[in-house]
């Protein structure tokens, strides 16, 4: 209809999407730093050309209305959405004064940083935390891989994440998770490597977009995966279907292993998941007979809360066991890049004095994902791989206690928070919890695209340019040893600047002038990829002339260096876990809620809640603005069966009300058979832009979401990484009377 | 001469709606205009024994189309390579298409006081590109081309695999066609 | 704004009913006129293209574009251009034969009182009256994208009902008429009244049957479903089986059959176009735009560009 003619003067950068971590290619068409179109790059490796939802709206997202495009300062009561105008200079000197006197008062520790997922420079992030003196940075770390990540490398010494389809894999277990709905590029790969005959098995609760493609679905009970993982080892062990070489050679403690999971049979994981025992065996003997296999990471495990780092531990053995390690098409130990510059090497932690870490929150209790944990585990890699994981993400401060700690000034004041790419009261747990804490913080400075609710509760919001107005790396945080780099369409609009800025901006206030001498994120990159070697000038030159680096593929790498791991093999028994306090076997933990522990709570609660995964056409709680994708998907929906929504007396597009102990939201009902009928999945991400955004409605922000409803006190939290319970618990349904609005804000 | 078609492989399309999207945003469209919905069948069947697919539906772009002749200012026109198109500057929006269409194809643009649809791109394909709803696709559940030429993949999916089209019985002989598992 | 699929509305049935009416009306004068019957009321000779036009300017506004609705004249190949022609035929002929009853316009314009002129005109009325009667009922019979209109049926109950309201129209004026000899078709009415309550149930019983399963289903709505209210109580009673009872009980009321048979025939049309919104679905169509906006959504007009 209207396909814009080239003209003269246009230039094609390569940028990317930036809307979720596939990240895909997009070229831009910038004609005086003005973008006229985008389309998906056709030469990029993850999506050749497609592009989907959420990348088709780039222009739209660029120049939207709703977006915060000059720094402001609050002026009025909080939350009250009265604003000044400032400068750039004049906010980073307010916040970095700010921030030095509180340092003063309370140690810097007294200063958190609150992170989303993506769309920030974060080992810039962690610099200045470090520089600063702060060990109380975190992101949704607990929720989303860390935990997965810092067990399988304190198992076999680096996270086999890299999953090696291409090389042939025969079986690929999805194990919560829906690439069908989240990760494109990802189902793409699937699919291609199902019409070769690969198996797929999709382990969950809901009869996803990829469930409905599998050779295998096991719908278990939300929360019970633990009992399930443990009854696949003891499967693969008793009915001999373990690869026995790589077990002799290469596992040390296999004979414990065979001992501890005796008692985890399919029988007794039937009652727990929910799963005919045949079923368990099924997917089981699939995985193990199908080689070579993978299992692909999801967050499900991470956010199961209690019994989270249980059902890791038992998942991480299966590849042990079955030889599905570094192997051709398998699951791969990359280990960090030795040709780049990761981003732990560029975070400044050797900064941060011992006794500013020994401070960090959480770390008293969940060791595996602070200090304690993070330190052993480096050490390790360091040993072998030379290198360590990044800082950010996988050695952080426990989330819910930070919110604890300025709500209750335990285990000491915490007086600032200093929040960029995230909606705390949307993303992290206990929502009501996180609005308290947001509320009643001294000091709240926000980097921002919109005015959220937590950006309408702030001292400072800072703007903050997007995908097309910043160069990105892709490169796992610097746990992958590939790398994939895209520049710059145009200059930020606006005032707007990069988190990179932000952070820079307030260290040299802070006095770290010398700690960073890149001006520019471009001019970081650069010093970042220059020992790749290719003889580039410049970074926009290395993403103009080679894009990605992908060094060749080397299998069994574990036979020259050995695994990272005190005995230098796989740890079937973890001597790690142990040192830390933590089962050196994966052991049995019920899920957070669940009608076994606790029938009473079953007798209110009655079903089991899991607030589930990503949903088209948004990406956790982005995009509602955005009115062509707002147009598809408008309304909440949760999911319920038949049966339960028939004895409830709720039919389908009914509003109801989704309670558990925390507090309880409204979604209107989607009446399906994809979930069993004790079962409810709740949409996430759930707010209202459209609304009013100042006090007290705040965009509705409690009214629809997810986490109002999940648990974060220290009970339900994993012993070993502290992640909080999001799947699993129990809740109950009820039917919304008409005119019955809001939840309570 | 070419002959447009799509063939459109349901195995693959997991119900993104990336291609609704892709369209109403290059397009331009107002925000309630869709012109390429993307339907989910099911999940059918008692749990857990499902089943799930997605149909994504666009104008049809009919050899025997049932909107063009019915126009009666001759702003409906078929071209040669058997694109359906709506001239603007002729259309006074009668409805008249709209009510002919079995597949809902047409939509009226309250603004311009016209209707409109899916032209399969037919400025893209003027610089022979893919309409934006087949580039955008991540899965390649959507394939399209010249079904009159023997080496292009829509002649060699319509001519090996199992397609279908919609609402075959009323004639229309749609050239989008449908590849179901 | 609208979010859900735009089909015609009211003003397409109020234009069927009014130049059904009136056209019906113009062939049954020419019919009057060329057998040397009694003559209709010249009320209804002037009413005729008045309401012709009326339904025709309803047409036009419900255009995108009414401005440029001389478009509409463009595509021989078109049945609404072919409908068009005609309508504007019959308006202008049915004010002509009218003119030709006023001898103040006769004395200014001789040639309308030339009776080869008359005659001619009445040929060419009934002509053009009987194609605007039921050309509509050929433009829906054609749509097979609508299950309750495809098919030959349609054809025959829209000539029908177009007839049965021109009748209907004249009888009225009749009844209030004081000139003499007066046409009295009030048999001819009832006995096509009687016919359209017999087709009616017949064509949907076809319809619910012998053909397609998403026919059967909007036949369904008609015969129980959220259509059979208005149809068996509007149209097949008070439009059809009233009026025959009203003419035989009591005689003198031919007005008030007369009225019946209108506002049957008024909401007939209403009922038939309504269902217009019933298209062939297609597998979870229904479901999708089920789920979409009303329109009045606050996030459609939250933010509006700069």
């Amino acid at each position: 209809m209207n396909v814009e003619k080239e003209m003269d003067g246009v230039e094609v950068k390569k940028s990317c999407c930036f809307f979720c971590h596939q990240n895909c290619g997009v070229l831009a068409y910038v004609k005086d730093d003005k973008v006229l179109r985008i389309e998906g790059d056709p030469d990029h490796p993850t999506n050749s050309g497609g592009l989907c939802c959420r990348g088709n709206i780039a222009l739209l997202h660029l120049d939207h209305p709703a977006r915060v495009n000059y720094p402001l300062k609050r002026k009025g009561a909080r939350g009250a959405g009265e604003w000044e105008r400032i400068t750039w200079d004049h906010a980073l000197t307010e916040i970095a004064t700010r921030l030095g006197n509180i340092k003063e008062h309370y140690g810097a520790e007294a200063v958190a940083t609150a992170g989303g997922t993506l769309r920030t420079d974060d080992w810039a992030r962690r610099r200045f935390m470090n520089l600063f003196g702060s060990p109380n940075g975190f992101h949704n770390s607990h929720l989303c891989w860390v935990p997965t990540f810092l067990i399988e490398t304190a198992i076999s010494g680096w996270c086999p994440f890299e999953t090696d389809l291409g090389g042939g894999s025969r079986c690929l277990v999805q194990w919560g998770h829906n690439p069908g709905a989240s990760g494109m590029p990802e189902m793409r790969g699937i699919t291609e490597l199902k019409r070769q005959g690969m198996k797929l098995i999709v382990i969950d609760p809901k009869f996803t977009e990829t469930a409905a493609k599998a050779d295998l679905w096991l719908p278990l009970r939300p929360g019970s995966d633990a009992a399930l993982a443990l009854a696949w080892l003891h499967v693969i062990i008793y009915e001999g279907l373990y690869d026995q070489q790589f077990v002799e050679n290469w596992t040390v403690g296999f004979d414990r292993l065979t001992q501890h999971v005796a008692q985890y049979t399919p029988e007794w994981a039937a009652t727990l998941t929910w799963l005919d025992p045949e079923l368990i065996r099924q997917g089981a003997r699939m995985y193990a007979q199908n080689k070579p296999g993978n299992i692909q990471w999801g967050v499900a495990l991470d956010q199961s809360g209690k019994s989270a780092g249980a059902g890791i531990h038992a998942r991480a053995l299966l590849r042990a066991l079955t030889g599905n390690l570094d192997a051709p098409g398998s699951d791969l130990m990359t280990g960090p890049s030795k040709d780049f510059i990761t981003d732990e090497e560029i975070e400044a932690n050797d900064w941060l004095p011992e006794e500013q870490r020994a401070k960090q929150i959480g770390s008293d209790r969940f060791k595996l994902t602070t200090w304690p944990g993070y330190k052993e585990i480096a050490d390790l890699t360091r040993e072998v791989w030379g290198k360590a994981p990044t800082a950010e993400w996988m050695c952080e401060a426990h989330p819910p206690s930070v919110f604890r700690a300025i709500l209750t000034e335990k285990p000491y004041p915490v007086k600032a928070l200093l929040v960029s790419a995230t909606n705390p009261v949307n993303s992290y747990g206990n929502a009501k919890e996180v609005l308290e804490a947001l509320r009643k913080v001294d000091f709240l400075v926000t980097c921002e695209y919109w005015l959220t609710p937590t950006a309408m509760l702030s001292d400072y919001v800072l703007p903050i340019g997007g995908a097309l107005e910043r160069p990105v790396i892709t490169s796992t945080y610097g746990c992958s040893d590939t790398i994939i780099g895209s520049q710059r369409a145009i200059q930020p609009m606006y005032e707007r600047k990069l988190d990179y800025d932000f952070w820079r901006g307030l260290g040299l206030k802070l006095g770290q002038g010398d700690m960073w001498p890149w001006e520019t994120v471009e001019e970081a990159y650069y010093y970042r990829i220059y020992n790749l070697g290719y003889g580039v000038s410049s970074f926009d030159e290395f993403v103009e002339t080679q894009r990605f680096h992908f060094p060749e593929r080397e299998y069994y790498r574990y036979g020259q260096i050995g695994f990272a791991t005190p005995s230098r093999k796989v740890e079937l028994y973890s001597t790690t876990l142990e040192k830390l306090g933590y089962p050196p076997m994966p052991t049995y933990i019920s899920p957070a809620e669940n009608e076994v522990d606790d029938p009473e709570l079953a007798q209110e609660y009655p079903l089991v809640l899991t607030t589930a995964g990503g949903f088209m056409p948004y990406h956790h709680s982005e995009h509602f603005q955005i009115k062509e994708l707002r147009f598809l998907r408008h309304e909440p929906y949760f999911d319920i069966n038949p049966v339960t929504a028939a004895e409830y007396g709720i039919k389908d597009g009914d509003w109801a009300w989704v309670e558990t102990r925390r507090g309880r939201i409204r979604q209107k009902a989607n009446v399906t058979e994809a979930i069993a009928p004790r079962v409810v999945m709740t949409q996430r991400g759930w707010w209202y832009p459209e609304r009013d955004a100042t006090e007290p409605e705040l965009s509705r922000c409690l009214e629809s979401n997810a986490n109002v409803l999940t648990a974060t006190d220290d009970a339900f939290c994993d012993p070993q990484g502290g992640s909080w319970a999001n799947r699993g618990l129990l809740c109950k349904v009820y039917k919304a009377q008409n005119g019955q609005g809001k939840a309570d804000n | 001469m070419a002959r447009y078609a799509m063939v459109i492989d349901t195995r693959r399309c997991i119900g993104c709606h990336s291609c609704t999207v892709a369209c109403r945003t290059h397009n331009h469209l107002p925000v309630e205009m869709i012109y390429n919905p993307v339907m989910t069948i099911g999940p059918t069947g008692k749990f857990p024994s499902l089943h799930l697919s997605h149909l994504p539906l666009l104008c049809m772009h009919c050899a025997n189309p049932p909107c063009v002749d019915g126009c009666p200012t001759r702003a409906s026109q078929q071209r040669e390579d058997g694109v359906v198109f709506i001239d603007q500057n002729k259309c006074i929006s009668c409805k008249t298409c709209i009510m002919s269409c079995p597949y809902g194809a047409r939509k009226a643009n309250h603004e311009t006081g016209t209707v409109q649809k899916c032209d399969f791109c037919r400025d893209r394909l003027a610089e022979e590109k893919l309409p934006h709803c087949v580039a955008t696709c991540h899965q390649k559940a959507r394939i399209f081309g010249d079904l009159d030429d023997p080496t292009s993949e829509v002649y060699k999916l319509v001519n090996t695999e199992k397609v279908t089209r919609i609402h075959e019985e009323l004639g229309t002989e749609a050239h989008v066609f449908y590849i179901v598992s | 704004m609208k979010c859900h699929e735009d089909t015609w509305g009211w003003m397409l049935a109020a234009d069927f009913f009014l130049a059904g009416m009136g056209a019906a009306a113009l062939a049954i004068a020419a019919i009057a006129d060329i057998f040397g019957a009694p003559a209709v009321p010249l009320a209804v000779r002037v009413a005729a293209p008045v309401l012709i036009a009326m339904g025709a300017s309803l047409l036009v506004l419900e255009l995108g574009k009414p401005f440029q609705g001389w478009r509409v004249f463009l595509n021989p190949k078109a049945i609404l251009t072919f409908g068009a022609w005609n309508m504007t035929l019959a308006i202008v002929l049915g004010a002509l034969k009218a003119a030709c009853y006023f001898r103040q316009i006769g004395a200014v314009v001789p040639l309308l009182n030339s009776t080869g002129l008359q005659n001619t005109v009445s040929v060419l009325l009934l002509v053009v009256g009987l194609i605007v009667s039921s050309y509509p009922g050929v433009l829906l019979a054609r749509l097979v994208a609508r299950p309750l209109w495809t098919g030959p049926g349609m054809v025959v109950l829209f000539l029908l009902s177009s007839l049965i309201t021109g009748i209907a129209l004249i009888q009225l004026t009749v009844a209030f008429s004081v000139s003499s000899p007066t046409l009295n078709l009030r048999w001819v009415l009832l006995g096509m009244v009687a016919v359209q309550a017999i087709l009616w149930p017949l064509y949907l019983f076809v319809k619910r049957t012998g053909t397609t399963k998403r026919e059967a289903d909007a036949a369904c709505t008609w015969i129980r479903g959220s259509v059979a209210p208005a149809f068996w109580l509007g149209v097949f009673g008070a439009g059809s089986l009233l009026p025959v009872a009203v003419q035989i009980v009591a005689p003198q009321c031919s007005a008030v059959a007369a009225l019946l048979c209108l506002i049957g025939g008024a909401t007939l049309r209403y009922l038939v176009v309504l269902s217009g919104k019933e298209r062939t679905w297609i597998a979870g169509e229904q479901q999708y735009f089920a789920r979409l906006p009303n329109g009045d959504e606050a996030f459609l007009k939250a933010w509006t560009k700069r």
